[in-house]
């Protein structure tokens, strides 16, 4: 069976909608941020912290991905029972099409608006016929 | 005898050096004996968020609460702190798992051949290999390994701890 199916347009489609649900405000988009580095000569711990308390270790801020056509779901109150309570977990799901999600693979957290979401899991990729369709997961900075 | 800083980043480095340079030398995470993948050790708790495949063998090395210090001797210059070691062992199968924790337990509990319960901590403010010291002694006073049984999800799950004691001397006698 054949399957007609106009990728270019349906790409297209994909990232209109995801556009408009932007924030207008470049402030309130969301920017991908990778995890900082360091990097110090000597004995290091796994971290590449050095274990002589004299040495410095150059640190270097993570890159900084922005302008990343993504669809953005805000999940609360999606509360589990546990000992100590209810626990309201803060998350956002994210939704990427894979050149989108080649870029920010490998992320440490997401800020949105000045919060931070970090990195959980990706849930299994999802086709659309030649396009690949990715679910990330993430919970806010203080339910990590 | 000297005061050690940050003598606890030490410890865990000597313990974790110990116990993957065991998995290491037995050909663990090179090839593997009875046909098993690769391991793969982690100096960390495995997260769900580390992306590994499920049917890798893993080893996950974390650490747990430490103790006040207590005085080993009254007025003798040396002290003691207890920690936990933790070392999670997620395996492709049940035998997997199981005899990559005995291989981690033999070499902790100091069965395995050229090893003790009570060795030297290594210092690696200088050394990336770390140099013995002989005024902090590390004894492991109890190792266990256990299967958690409650959750089918994690059924070729092991976990070895292992109480262990740190003494040293103080720093000024």
């Amino acid at each position: 069976m054949s399957v007609s199916f106009d990728e270019a347009a349906f790409t297209q489609g994909i990232l209109t909608a995801m556009a408009v649900g932007t924030p207008p405000d470049p402030a309130d988009r969301p920017v991908f941020v990778f995890a900082d580095t360091s990097t110090a000569t000597g004995s290091v711990d796994d971290e590449g912290i050095p274990f002589d308390v004299t040495a410095t270790p150059t640190r270097t801020p993570g890159a900084e991905v922005t302008d990343i056509p993504c669809a953005i779901e805000f999940v609360d109150a999606a509360g589990q029972v546990a000992d100590v309570g209810i626990l309201q977990l803060t998350k956002i799901k994210i939704t990427l099409l894979d050149e989108q999600y080649q870029l920010v693979k490998g992320f440490d957290h997401v800020r949105i608006a000045g919060d931070r979401y970090y990195y959980r899991k990706t849930e299994p990729p999802i086709g659309m016929v030649t396009k690949t369709i990715y679910t990330v997961h993430c919970t806010a900075e203080d339910d990590r | 005898m000297t005061y050690l800083r940050h003598a606890p980043r030490h410890l865990r480095r000597t313990l974790i050096d110990r116990v993957s340079g065991r998995l290491v030398d037995l050909g663990w995470t090179t090839t593997p004996p009875l046909g098993a993948q690769p391991l793969q050790i982690l100096t960390r708790r495995v997260r769900e968020s580390e992306q590994i495949p499920a049917e890798a063998n893993m080893v996950g090395i974390y650490f747990g609460e430490e103790t006040d210090e207590a005085e080993v001797e009254l007025g003798g210059g040396l002290s003691s702190v207890t920690t936990r070691m933790v070392c999670d062992v997620i395996a492709a199968n049940d035998t997997y798992g199981l005899a990559i924790s005995s291989d981690i337990k033999d070499c902790l509990t100091g069965r395995a051949p050229g090893f003790s319960r009570v060795f030297r901590l290594r210092d690696y403010t200088t050394d990336q290999a770390g140099v013995p010291r002989d005024d902090h002694m590390i004894e492991i006073l109890e190792v266990t390994r256990a299967r958690p049984e409650q959750t089918e999800a994690r059924m070729w799950w092991q976990v070895v701890v292992a109480q262990v004691e740190l003494v040293m001397a103080g720093g000024d006698s």
